[in-house]
Order: C-alpha cells, then sequence, then structure tokens
C-alpha cells in the first residue's frame, strides 16, 4: 500500500513542475519590466537604483536559472539553496515583507470558511440528492433539481451583497467591521462566518445534488438492490445499507472539486464580506501587481489542489473493495 | 406446409424532403414537448440576444447618461431606478446585456478554438506528446479558473481585450479534454482505420472524418461554456479587474462605488444580479436540453456519416418440414 | 375470457398456485402483454419448471408472484397468485415484505451484479436472518457460516468476511442459494440459475439445488430457456409462450410426447447427439409476437405448420391429453404424428 501511494505521488510530480513552469513563465510574460512598474509608481527611484534592484531579483540572469533559483533547485551566489522548496516565496514587492509571513496570517480565515462552507454544502446536497433519487420523478424530485439548478445560476457575490444589503434595510443589522478571529471569541466569530459560509456552500450544492442523485438512481437500478428488495428488506434499510454506500463512491471524486469551488469561491466571498483571507490577499495582489505575492499564492493553490486530487484519489481506491491498488 | 411468415416490422419513416427545415422544426417540437424548461432558457437566451443587438433602440437612456434624479427608487420614469450619479439602472442594465454578450461570445468562441486545437491534435497525434500535453493541461487545471484569471490580468492588466483574453485562456484548456476524449473515441471508429488502410493522409481524416463527428461535442462546450464566461466576466468586474467603467457590465454595477451607496439604495445592485441570474440559469438549461437532444440524434445518424440500421436481420430460416 | 387453469389432481398440498394473472408494461411503442392469462401450480417439494423463449414473460412472471414489478411502467393487472391459498396480490406490502426472502426465496439469474459489491457476503447472508427471524448478529454469523458451508463453500467461517468479488462466479451463485435458502422457505424461485454459469458449473448448481430441495423439502420453481436443464431436474414442465401456458405435464410426457406444435417445435430444435451430423439445424419458422400487438386467436397461430382458420380467430383452452398432462391447441391429436 505504502509503495503504492509513492507510486502515484511520483507520477504527480511532472504535473507540479508544470504548475510552477506556467506561473514562471506567466510572470516573465508580463510586458515591460517589474522593476518599469515599480519606477512607474516611485518616481523618485534612480536609473542605478533599478539596475541594483535588478540584480537583486535576478531579473538580470538566464531564464533557466531564474526558474531554478525560484524554485530552489539550484543555488544562488551564496552557494545557498533558497526557492519554493525551502520556503522561500519571495517578498511583497512593496511592503518587503515574507509572502509567508502574509499567507500565515491569511490561511486560518480561508480555511474555516472552506471548512463550514464544505459542511454546509454537503449536509443540503447529499441528503437531497438521496431522497430526490428515491422519489424519483414527484415534485419533491422537481423541486430538489430546480433548487441545485438555481444554486448553480446565482452569482455568489450578489448573493452576499443581498444577504448584507436587505438584513441591514429590513432589520437594520449592520455587518460587522472588524475580523474576529475564532479562538478570540468563537461566538462573534461564528457570528460573522456564517453567512459567507452558507453562500459558499450554496456554490457547492448544485453540483454535488446533481451527482449524488445520478449516482444513487444508477445504484438503485442495479441488481443487488433487486435482491435485497426479493429478500423483503425494508425501503429504509436498502436506501442506508445497500444503496448509500455504493451511491457515495462517485461523490467522493467530487471532493477535490469542492476545494476548487473553495479557493475560487473564497476569493469573490471575502471580498464581499471583508474577511481577510488568502482570496483578498491574492485580489490585492492582483490589483498591485505585486507579483511575488500573487505568483506564491497560485504556486500554492495549484499543487494543493494536485495533492488534495491525488489524496481524493487514494481514498476512492480505499474505500470501494473492487480495486486493489495495483 | 408452412410459410414463412414474420412478424410486422413497422414501416420506415419517410425520407423528409426538405431535410434541414423539417430538421429543425422536429428539433424544436422536440425541445418545447421534452425539456420545457430548455425552451425557457432559448427563449432567455433569445432575448439577451435582442436585448444586445438592439440595446441603443431599447433602453430609454444612454449608458452613462445622468439625470438630476440621484438614487431615485422605481418609478414610472425609471423603472428600475437611478443610482447615485443620476443613471439609469433599466438602460444601464440593457446596455450590460450587450456587454455580456459580446463578452461572452468573444471568449467562448476563442476559448472553443483553443479547446479543439489543443484536444484534437493532442488526441489525434497521441503518443509522447498527448501525455505531455495533458500533464500540462492538467496543471492548468489544477488552479482554479479565476484564480489564474487572477494571474494572467496581473500580466496583461485590465480591459476589454484583456478581460476577453484572459477568460478565453482560463476557459480553454479545460475544453480540451472533452474534445480529446471524442476524438480518441472517433479515431478507434472502424471507418477512420479503413480510411488509414486506404492511405487517407492525416490531414484528410482529421478533416473528413474527426472533425464533423465532434461538432456536437464542441456545440455542447460553446453552450456551456458561455454562461461561465458571462459569470467570470462578471466576477471580475466585480473585482474591479474586469471592464474598466463607465462599462455597464452587470458584475461591476455590483461593486466599486455602488457598495457605498447600496444600503441607501439597492436597486442598484438588485436587479443586476437578477438578471445575471436569469440569463445564465436560461443558458444553463438550454444548454442541458440541447446535449440530451443532440446526443441520441448523433447515434441515430443525422449527418453525412450517419447510417441508419436495418430494422430487423433477416437470418436464413431454414424451411421445416412438417411430418 | 377464458381461463387455462389446469385442475389439480394430487392430494400434496399445493404450495402457490398462479391463476390467470396478467401483467403488463407501458412503454413509448404501447402496452406489452408481458403476462398474459398465465395458469400453473407448484406443490410440495416438487420442482416445477417453466420454459420458453426469451420475452416469453417467465421472468416477469415471476416477479410478479412477489410483487416486484416497478410500477410506473409496469402493472400486475388481474389474476390470483395463491400461497397456501393466500391471495398474495390482495395482501399488504407487510405482509409481503414478510413473505419475500422468508416464505419465498428467489434466486436471479447473474450472482455477479446481484450481489452487493461494497457488503460482505456475511452480511449480506445475515440480514434476511436479522430481519425475518429475529437472528441477533452474532447468532446470525454462525448461522451464515453454516449456510455457506451447506452449499460446499470450504472455509466458510473465514470467508464469511469476503467481498462478493473475491468468489468465482459459481461459488457467487452458490452464495445466492444460500441466501435463499437463509430462512428455509417453502418455495425457491430460480430465474434463469444456469445461464450465466460455465456448462459444467451449471450442472453442480443444480445438483445442489437437487439435493438442498430433497433435504429441506422445499418447491423449487425453475425458469429457463435450456430444455437440458428442465430434463433433468424438473418433475413437471411448462411450456409459456407469449405470456401464457401453451403445454403442461410431467417432464417425461413432455419431452417423449409432445401434444402442442410450439413444444414440438421446440424440441425438434434442440440438436441431438444421435442424429445425423450433416443436418441443418431446425429452427421454428417466424419470429415471436409483439408483445404490444397480439393477435385474436391462439398466439402461436402465425408461426405455426398446423394452423387452420379457426386458430386466428379463436383462443384455445386447456384440455387434457394425458395423465397431467394439459395443453392449449385446437389440432386433432390424432393427427399430430408425434
Amino acid at each position: 500500500m505504502v509503495s503504492y501511494v509513492i507510486k502515484r505521488l511520483l507520477l504527480v510530480l511532472p504535473t507540479i513542475f508544470f504548475v510552477t513552469l506556467i506561473i514562471f513563465i506567466a510572470i516573465r510574460l508580463i510586458p515591460g519590466n517589474v522593476v518599469d512598474i515599480m519606477a512607474a509608481n516611485n518616481p523618485t527611484t534612480r536609473l542605478d537604483t533599478k539596475e541594483l534592484i535588478e540584480e537583486r531579483l535576478g531579473l538580470n540572469l538566464p531564464i533557466h536559472i531564474q526558474y531554478g533559483h525560484w524554485v530552489g533547485i539550484l543555488p544562488d551566489d551564496g552557494g545557498d539553496f533558497d526557492g519554493l522548496l525551502q520556503g522561500n516565496f519571495g517578498r511583497s514587492l512593496w511592503t518587503n515583507q515574507p509572502v509567508v509571513e502574509m499567507i500565515q496570517t491569511a490561511w486560518p480565515v480561508t480555511l474555516q470558511l472552506g471548512l463550514m462552507g464544505i459542511l454546509i454544502g454537503v449536509a443540503i446536497a447529499i441528503p437531497i440528492g438521496v431522497l430526490s433519487a428515491i422519489r424519483d420523478n414527484t415534485w419533491l424530485d422537481y423541486v430538489a433539481r430546480s433548487i441545485a439548478i438555481l444554486a448553480l445560476a446565482i452569482p455568489p457575490f450578489w448573493l452576499g451583497t443581498m444577504l448584507i444589503v436587505f438584513p441591514s434595510i429590513w432589520f437594520g443589522i449592520m455587518p460587522p467591521i472588524r475580523y474576529v478571529y475564532f479562538f478570540d471569541n468563537p461566538v462573534a466569530n461564528i457570528s460573522i462566518m456564517a453567512l459567507p459560509a452558507l453562500v459558499l456552500g450554496l456554490e457547492m450544492t448544485g453540483t454535488t445534488m446533481r451527482l449524488t442523485r445520478a449516482s444513487m438512481l444508477e445504484v438503485l437500478k442495479a441488481d443487488y438492490i433487486r435482491t435485497a428488495w426479493a429478500k423483503g428488506l425494508r425501503e429504509r434499510t436498502i436506501v442506508t445499507r445497500h444503496a448509500l454506500k455504493n451511491a457515495v463512491i462517485p461523490v467522493i471524486t467530487l471532493i477535490g472539486g469542492w476545494f476548487g469551488v473553495v479557493i475560487g469561491g473564497t476569493i469573490i466571498i471575502e471580498q464581499v464580506f471583508s474577511l481577510p483571507g488568502l482570496g483578498r490577499l491574492i485580489v490585492s495582489s492582483a490589483l498591485t501587481r505585486d507579483y511575488p505575492v500573487i505568483s506564491g499564492l497560485v504556486v500554492m493553490f495549484g499543487i494543493g489542489m494536485v495533492l488534495i486530487n491525488l489524496v481524493v484519489d487514494l481514498i476512492y481506491t480505499a474505500l470501494d473493495p473492487r480495486i486493489k491498488p495495483s | 406446409m408452412t410459410d414463412v411468415k414474420l412478424s410486422k416490422s413497422s414501416p420506415d419513416p419517410a425520407m423528409p424532403t426538405d431535410m434541414r427545415g423539417s430538421a429543425i422544426r422536429d428539433f424544436l417540437g422536440r425541445l418545447v414537448r421534452e425539456h420545457p424548461m430548455g425552451a425557457a432558457g432559448l427563449l432567455i437566451t433569445l432575448a439577451l440576444l435582442i436585448l444586445g443587438i438592439f440595446a441603443d433602440l431599447i433602453a430609454p437612456f444612454g449608458l452613462n447618461e445622468t439625470t438630476s434624479n440621484f438614487m431615485s427608487p422605481p418609478s414610472g420614469a425609471h423603472l428600475l431606478g437611478t443610482d447615485n450619479l443620476g443613471r439609469d439602472v433599466f438602460s444601464r442594465i440593457i446596455y450590460g446585456a450587450r456587454i455580456s454578450l459580446v463578452v461572452g461570445l468573444c471568449a467562448t468562441a476563442l476559448a472553443t478554438f483553443y479547446s479543439v486545437l489543443l484536444g484534437a491534435t493532442s488526441g489525434f497525434i497521441g503518443g509522447r506528446f498527448d501525455v505531455i500535453v495533458q500533464r500540462f493541461v492538467d496543471a492548468w487545471m489544477a488552479v482554479p479558473a479565476i484564480i489564474m484569471s487572477l494571474l494572467l490580468i496581473s500580466v496583461f492588466g485590465t480591459g476589454t481585450i484583456q478581460t476577453i483574453i484572459v477568460i478565453s485562456l482560463a476557459l480553454g484548456v479545460g475544453g480540451s479534454r472533452i474534445v480529446r476524449g471524442a476524438v480518441l473515441s472517433i479515431k478507434s471508429n472502424a471507418y477512420v482505420e479503413a480510411g488509414v488502410a486506404i492511405g487517407c493522409s492525416n490531414g484528410r481524416i482529421l478533416i473528413r472524418h474527426i472533425l464533423p463527428n465532434i461538432a456536437a461535442t464542441v456545440v455542447t462546450i460553446f453552450t456551456l461554456r458561455i454562461s461561465e464566461a458571462i459569470l467570470m466576466e462578471a466576477a471580475l468586474s466585480f473585482l474591479g479587474l474586469g471592464l474598466p467603467p463607465p462599462n455597464p457590465s452587470w458584475g461591476a454595477m455590483l461593486s466599486g462605488t455602488a457598495r457605498n451607496y447600496m444600503f441607501l439604495a439597492p436597486w442598484m445592485v438588485l436587479w443586476p444580479g437578477i438578471v445575471l441570474m436569469t440569463v445564465v440559469w436560461g443558458m444553463n438549461m438550454f444548454g442541458d436540453a440541447l446535449r440530451d437532444l443532440l446526443d441520441p440524434k448523433l447515434r441515430g445518424g443525422v449527418g453525412r456519416f450517419g447510417r441508419r440500421a436495418p430494422k430487423h436481420t433477416e437470418s436464413e430460416v431454414e424451411r421445416s418440414h412438417a411430418k | 375470457m377464458p381461463s387455462n387453469k389446469v385442475p389439480s389432481e394430487d392430494r400434496r398440498e399445493t404450495v402457490l398456485e398462479v391463476k390467470d394473472l396478467r401483467t403488463s408494461f407501458r412503454t413509448s411503442t404501447g402496452i406489452i402483454k408481458a403476462v398474459n392469462g398465465l395458469s400453473y401450480d407448484v406443490k410440495t417439494s416438487e420442482c416445477v419448471g417453466i420454459v420458453g423463449e426469451s420475452g416469453c414473460g417467465k421472468s416477469a412472471g415471476a416477479m410478479s408472484i412477489l410483487r416486484l414489478i416497478p410500477h410506473p411502467p409496469g402493472l400486475i393487472e388481474g389474476g390470483e397468485v395463491l400461497f397456501f391459498g393466500e391471495d398474495l396480490l390482495k395482501v399488504t406490502e407487510k405482509r409481503m415484505r414478510n413473505i419475500r426472502g422468508n416464505r419465498i426465496a428467489m434466486i436471479f439469474q447473474d450472482a455477479t451484479t446481484s450481489l452487493n459489491p461494497v457488503l460482505t457476503v456475511g452480511l449480506q447472508l445475515s440480514e434476511s436472518l436479522e430481519a425475518h427471524q429475529g437472528f441477533s448478529r452474532s447468532e446470525a454469523q454462525q448461522e451464515s457460516a453454516r449456510l455457506l458451508g451447506l452449499v460446499g463453500i470450504p472455509d466458510a467461517s473465514k470467508r464469511i468476511e469476503d467481498y462478493p468479488h473475491q468468489f468465482s462466479g459459481g461459488m457467487q451463485q452458490r452464495i445466492m442459494i444460500a441466501m435463499a435458502l437463509a430462512c428455509t422457505p417453502d418455495l425457491i424461485i430460480a430465474d434463469e440459475p444456469t445461464t450465466a454459469l460455465d456448462v459444467t458449473v451449471q450442472a453442480q448448481v443444480l445438483e445442489l439445488l437437487q439435493e438442498l430441495r430433497a433435504e429441506l423439502n422445499m418447491a423449487v420453481l425453475i425458469i429457463t430457456h435450456n430444455l437440458g436443464v428442465v430434463a433433468r431436474y424438473v418433475d413437471r414442465v411448462n411450456v409459456m409462450y407469449a405470456g401464457s401456458v401453451v403445454e403442461t405435464g410431467p417432464t417425461d410426457q413432455i419431452y417423449a410426447s409432445p401434444k402442442h406444435p410450439y413444444t414440438i417445435g421446440l424440441l425438434a430444435s434442440v440438436p441431438r447427439l444421435d442424429g445425423p451430423t450433416r443436418e441443418n439445424l431446425r429452427a421454428i419458422d417466424g419470429l415471436p409476437p409483439d408483445l404490444a400487438q397480439l393477435p385474436e386467436g391462439c398466439a402461436f397461430a402465425a408461426r405455426c405448420a398446423y394452423a387452420m382458420e379457426r386458430c386466428s380467430s379463436e383462443k384455445p383452452t386447456m384440455e387434457k391429453v394425458g395423465p397431467e398432462h394439459f395443453r392449449a391447441c385446437f389440432y386433432d391429436l390424432e393427427k399430430l404424428s408425434r
């Protein structure tokens, strides 16, 4: 089993390599020079300082060497390895703060938002999907499917905005001004995070519910369900013991997708609700063209997704007794 | 003596004299009957088209035309109210349709082009090339589309053209997977092998056999992507990274300065979202229905390469002898 | 509508009596009358066979007994299914649940897909015991191991922890039999029990059924299109065509002297080991009727070598042609040369 895991990890390496490559190339494609942009924003920069900065940022070296430095597989002048692999994601162009530090303060917020969102999404989507399949083609089914389809169409930034605006107009509830961390004050924190998590969860409900329903319907058509009926078991037992376990397996593959939705959705939702998480960080770094920050974040998200998908794959293998790791 | 009696076979439907006209009528009929919501979606999509194309004629006010009615609620003169600069919300929404349409269509067309290019070549050429390209696609798809867009925007900057290009890049690579899948399944079909066997050049096979058969897949991808593109443009504009003001992108109408006034004039942010939601829903419904209807049709053999299998295979029946 | 009722002459108890069962399915091409006036019976310890081509309604008939016809397309239109005198078509669903798996058990054709892949074999066996007979989990486990042993699976007590895919096709079918036997039912319905198996395994499975039937005094209803199976293991045969029985009788009589043109055709189409080797295979002319558009008279008339005018307008009823041997046909008995 361990050797199987290692084998899968190795297979994933080329993908990770490409992720870093894509981001590296994207940044290098910037028309003009990073330094020019810095200078444009800071008119007092002198010409020789520009060259110094270029040298410091390593922009005068050949491209593959730059890449090697950035990733941390080639040593820099001092002989040290100091790149992504060593945990050095660079520093903000404007504040000079290490990107890693910026990530450290922001990620708990996003993590909490993501987890709450997934929980809410799953708690809504799976039971409705199952019910929808069992009561196929009844009014319950149609209502559920309509909700799922609507959930897919509702723009999260709009829904979030509505959930801020209308409670304020109708009930006079104003959105909180400052963020409160969970361990400082759990109650206040949950009250701040509840609405954002709900909106995030809704984004996931659409696809999850549809897949759960489709998967359940497939399972219910199976011969072994017919056998279960022929054995005289009650419907409840058939659904929970026989059908569910089989139906859930394809839904597991969605977990990777959930993280994708979380990462993508968090960007919008943190903007709408003013949460100091990774999403807001990435937006601000895009707005200010803070390349080290944005490339560091995208690399992190990209590799994270690849690894999450790998984990999901492994869980899938472990769950289905028919699949043997070979 | 017995005579061979076969059970009655249903008569073959007469070939329509006007293939194309009746095919469309047939399609529409099926759409309305079997997918009523898809038909509604089609209407919504058409409405979007009309609003977008004829915005100048339909909108009562200009898209940036200011009046002296600041932030007035919906009324007779201003159906959906005005915003903080006195602009008519209703008109801006109509012009917003044009923007969504233009950006959506362009971005999607480009994206579909990339998808086909990447997917078809990768699938067709196969081998090492395919493996490497697929790893690249994996990596690209590992990054969520909107994050990829943000990265690209930080590279290209903001603006209408940039937005279109960024969206097309973010969405295009993913679609290549589906195209590749379709190409692979067709590649293994007998008539392609036959083409190779009689010496058709690769190019000829690609153009004559493969491309026409992935047409349905391509149309499906296109319809799926359009609503994604529209949503993505709205999201980017909302973040301030999409179309620059004063473009009345529905997403932009919810961002920036609007957020300062939304508590006082909620109609500014309510209606753009509702319209956006309706359009996305309609397009999704129609796309769903289209997919449903196109797939079995393709199997049935509409198009140059379809053949209708005979209803009964008449095996050689030995006459039985009665004693 | 004249019924094809077969009067019973035996003094053993009648476990199952199907009378004029009618089941149909609504499809886009019409209403298919899968079961169209089906009647037969099964007595204690008997092994009865239902034989017919694919699509003649055999499986639909079997599923109707347990009321397992999926409702939106299907509907049991009428008739009676008497289980020890109780009409199963009229009892409550709760009573039906009590009977399924408990008093009447069913074995399906493809054991591989009929067993749940993510549940252990032991669990699938103990389920019925826990549900119907109030066994506790541990008691049920023990009994499951015993049942597995009974059907000839070696190392049973360890094997109950295994999953279905870890067994061969033949063993999977044995597991299905074990599942059916769990609550010692009065009747086992085996729907094409051997079709999905290798020839050698087929024999083993049938032998097993035979032994168990004798040991446990169960009645068995075998549904098959395989005439060979029927010949060896079955006491009485019901030949089915287009939804109803056309001939019924003790196996040796049916084989030795079939009296219905369809049966004659069926038996003639089986190649014989002792026949001339160069002879072409004989088939019955024509194709099975469209069950959505059944003709007015005898359903077989269109393909029958002996068809008369009467056959296309009147439906023949069952008449006796020998001890316990009945057929539904108008053609003169003497004129049938075999």
